[in-house]
């Protein structure tokens, strides 16, 4: 690389964090009633009177901490259940295979198969319409209920197998196996060790990525729009409605809201901190009391089942829209259609076509930008490890740590005044912002692992650096860079706010199209694009899998 | 009569390791195991404390004073590991480290005066709070069978406790070992491949890559 290319992978690598702190700070002008391009032009606390003396603003700000905060709390236990009670046992090699595709399809997509679940007129439903004695679909609120307990269960579905994931991860660097002999010859059962020795040590590991699963689950919107509250709805949603409202003076404590919505997620921060020092407080005389737990195979096994029935809730409910893709008439207490057909996909098919594209486009242009700035960094930006690379890394994070809410707001208005609002490339450089961070930290652990003597073995031979890169390093980590794609591409697929928001409604994308499909009624187109949710990442994730397999097919060494 | 071992086999993929090998250690005493890699001695520690690799068979009774704990999970057999790796746990302080292998219900006073003991006696009396990872090699160890020891165990099994520590703190660690072991009178074995490390009666165990592994004691 030049020597220059450091410098300027310096000055590149602060432009994202940049722009989200300048959204998040530019948000608090409109906040305080300062819009030119709206034609507000003085600085008042009009917008927070609005906002304070909207009806049911209690409730609404209430209602999103309890969902947020119970979503991540439940999702983190059931983690913690599984690492603890299914690790050495087939459960866990199936969970790692199952883990990745799960992940890779947007949160929508699986919100709108436990819609298919759990409404009245869903599969569970069904399933008990029988013994029930139901001829109708029952009247109660099962999704979309007021105290949001579809949209916790949704959450959790999501975010408890993310959280597997990097605890999955974390059990592959900690000496697990160690710890365990030795706190078993101290006398402590496997259930006692795995509390106060293994859990201990992974906790600080994920941290980080609790944070950022109590960002989302407070801030998230598709999700809550498809199986969310409804009237009142929760706060991000009701922001969302305020900036949609012909009104355009409701921008003003849409704004003031979204900052409102800044301080709710670091309010429960805090008090996620807090908790922890309590929780660290008081178990710490428990830690080392010396009691050593009695192995109750009933815990075990209870905490098994318990994380088999959410993998497969989960896997249920995304088949589940599958099915309605496929189903030509499906009268209600049956539990499955009566007539199949493709008619469906061809009736309806064309309409797809659209949307799959912008969907494509989107995701592709972003991802391969995302990628290559990652690798620019990853190459150019100085391998130390010393607090100021710590903290540009940690920077990086930004977008996934700060509710999309408050800085895409504060980016909008800036977009609005320039009239960059609606473009193509508007909207598919703020889905960069999101795929950016997530193609840089999974490349940097491939990178880190990289085997450096390659690259000067290259040197060596061919005497050029780039010579070197391209032949050597790229071809080798081939593998893991379309890993790194599928995975850009299955986050821009999954991105909702950042579309509707800086598309000005201009842009159609699958999620978007679903989100939108789903308060109507016809379920079959609702699945159709559920199901096209679902296929672009899983088609992209095989591919990344297959593609290598069968360009190092001779090269047994690469496959491993 | 306090650790007693009677007829054990073992054997890998078809290659046995340990033919009837029978065995008593008495309180107090250390029984050195050697013999080349490979030779199954390790196996042998990992099948009396039930830490065992899938793979292997094994059979045979352990005794540990007078009961039979051949089919008790690792927990219950009261039997006391110290590794190569001190494995101190880095989340905890040397204190805690001690306190957590003192039994359970003995009360605040006497939790702490066992700690303080077992400082005392690994000669790092003002460590209670100290962080492990500010602890010397040594200091380490020396804390590490402490808390194997205060786990109150009735016998002890030492897997190469010595390999990783150079010349000089070897052999005073090794001394300090022998003589906390005849102090608290449990009986010990130990697994090494250094003829230095031993003390008292040695077994050595034969390559069981010539096919007839047959111990002689």
């Amino acid at each position: 690389m030049l020597p220059s290319s450091q410098t300027w992978a310096r000055l590149l690598s602060t432009v994202f964090p940049f722009i989200t702190l300048i959204g998040t700070i530019g948000v608090f002008l409109p906040a305080f009633g300062w819009f030119p391009a709206l034609g507000f032009q003085s600085f008042s606390l009009e917008p927070w009177h609005t906002l304070l003396s909207t009806p049911a603003l209690g409730t609404m700000v209430a209602k999103t901490l309890f969902t947020g905060i119970a979503a991540t709390v439940i999702a983190l236990l059931l983690a913690l259940i599984f690492v603890v009670t299914c690790w050495n046992t087939r459960l866990w090699k199936a969970t790692e295979r199952t883990l990745a595709p799960l992940l890779a399809i947007p949160h929508s997509a699986l919100a709108i198969g436990v819609l298919f679940l759990l409404s009245p007129s869903g599969f569970v439903s069904r399933l008990l319409s029988g013994p029930m004695e139901w001829n109708r679909p029952p009247d109660i609120l099962t999704v979309n209920d007021p105290y949001g307990f579809s949209l916790i269960l949704t959450l959790i579905l999501k975010e408890a197998p993310y959280l597997v994931l990097v605890l999955i991860a974390a059990v592959r660097q900690s000496p697990v196996t160690r710890l365990l002999t030795v706190g078993r010859s101290l006398g402590y059962t496997p259930l006692q060790c795995w509390l106060k020795l293994v859990w201990l040590q992974l906790y600080p590991k994920i941290r980080l990525s609790i944070f950022i699963v109590l960002a989302f689950s407070l801030s998230v919107i598709d999700v809550s729009l498809i199986i969310g509250p409804a009237l009142p709805p929760l706060l991000p949603v009701q922001i969302l409605q305020w900036l949609q409202s012909p009104n355009i003076e409701m921008h003003l404590p849409a704004a003031a809201a979204s900052v409102l919505l800044l301080g709710l997620v670091l309010f429960a921060a805090v008090l996620w901190m807090a908790t922890e020092f309590v929780i660290k407080k008081a178990f710490k005389s428990w830690l080392t009391a010396g009691y050593r737990g009695n192995s109750k195979a009933l815990m075990v096994n209870s905490g098994r089942s318990l994380w088999l029935f959410t993998l497969f809730t989960a896997v249920a409910s995304l088949l589940f829209v599958v099915v309605w893709s496929f189903a030509w008439r499906w009268r209600y207490p049956d539990i499955l259609p009566s007539v199949w057909s493709l008619k469906v996909w061809g009736r309806y098919f064309p309409r797809v076509i659209d949307p799959l594209f912008t969907t494509l486009s989107l995701a592709t242009a972003s991802t391969v930008f995302g990628l290559a700035l990652s690798i620019f960094f990853l190459e150019a930006l100085p391998q130390t490890r010393n607090i100021r690379k710590n903290l540009v890394t940690s920077s990086f994070y930004l977008p996934l740590l700060l509710p999309q809410m408050t800085f895409l707001l504060g980016i909008h208005t800036v977009l609005l005044t320039l009239r960059l609002d609606g473009l193509w490339i508007t909207v598919m450089l703020s889905h960069l912002l999101f795929v950016f961070p997530y193609c840089y930290l999974n490349l940097a652990g491939f990178w880190r692992q990289y085997d450096q003597r390659y690259t000067q073995a290259g040197l060596l031979l061919s005497g050029s650096r780039v010579k070197t890169f391209i032949r050597v390093k790229l071809p080798i980590l081939l593998p893991s860079l379309l890993t790194t794609l599928a995975l850009g591409i299955a986050v821009s697929t999954a991105l909702y706010l950042p579309t509707v928001m800086m598309g000005a409604g201009r842009l159609e994308t699958l999620t978007t199209e679903a989100v939108a499909l789903s308060s109507g009624g016809n379920r079959r187109v609702l699945a159709l694009y559920a199901v096209m949710q679902q296929l672009l990442p899983v088609f992209f994730f095989a591919t990344a899998l297959l593609l290598p397999r069968w360009l190092f097919r001779h090269r047994k060494d690469m496959l491993r | 009569m306090s650790l007693e071992l009677i007829d054990i086999n073992l054997s890998i993929e078809g290659r046995t390791l340990l033919h009837d090998f029978s065995l008593t250690v008495a309180n107090g005493e250390t029984v050195s195991i050697m013999g080349p890699s490979g030779c199954g001695k390790s196996s042998l520690l990992g099948y009396l404390c039930g830490s065992l690799a899938p793979g292997f068979k094994a059979s045979g009774e352990i005794y540990v004073r007078a009961e039979n704990v051949t089919h008790l999970p690792m927990e219950k057999r009261h039997i006391g590991l110290l590794f190569q790796d001190d494995l101190l746990f880095p989340h905890m302080s040397v204190g805690e480290n001690l306190a957590f292998a003192l039994p359970r219900g003995l009360s605040r006073k006497i939790r702490q005066e066992r700690i303080s003991q077992a400082l005392e006696s690994a000669g790092l009396p003002d460590f209670h709070n100290a962080d492990p990872a500010s602890l010397s090699g040594g200091q380490r160890s020396r804390i590490s069978l402490m808390r194997t020891l205060l786990a109150e165990p009735r016998a002890l099994l030492l897997d190469e406790p010595f390999s990783r520590l150079d010349a000089d703190l070897r052999q005073r660690f090794r001394s300090f070992v022998f003589e906390t072991i005849r102090e608290q009178n449990i009986p010990a074995l130990l697994v090494t491949h250094d003829m230095q490390d031993c003390n008292g009666r040695i077994i050595t165990l034969a390559d069981t890559h010539a096919k007839t592994g047959v111990a002689h004691a």
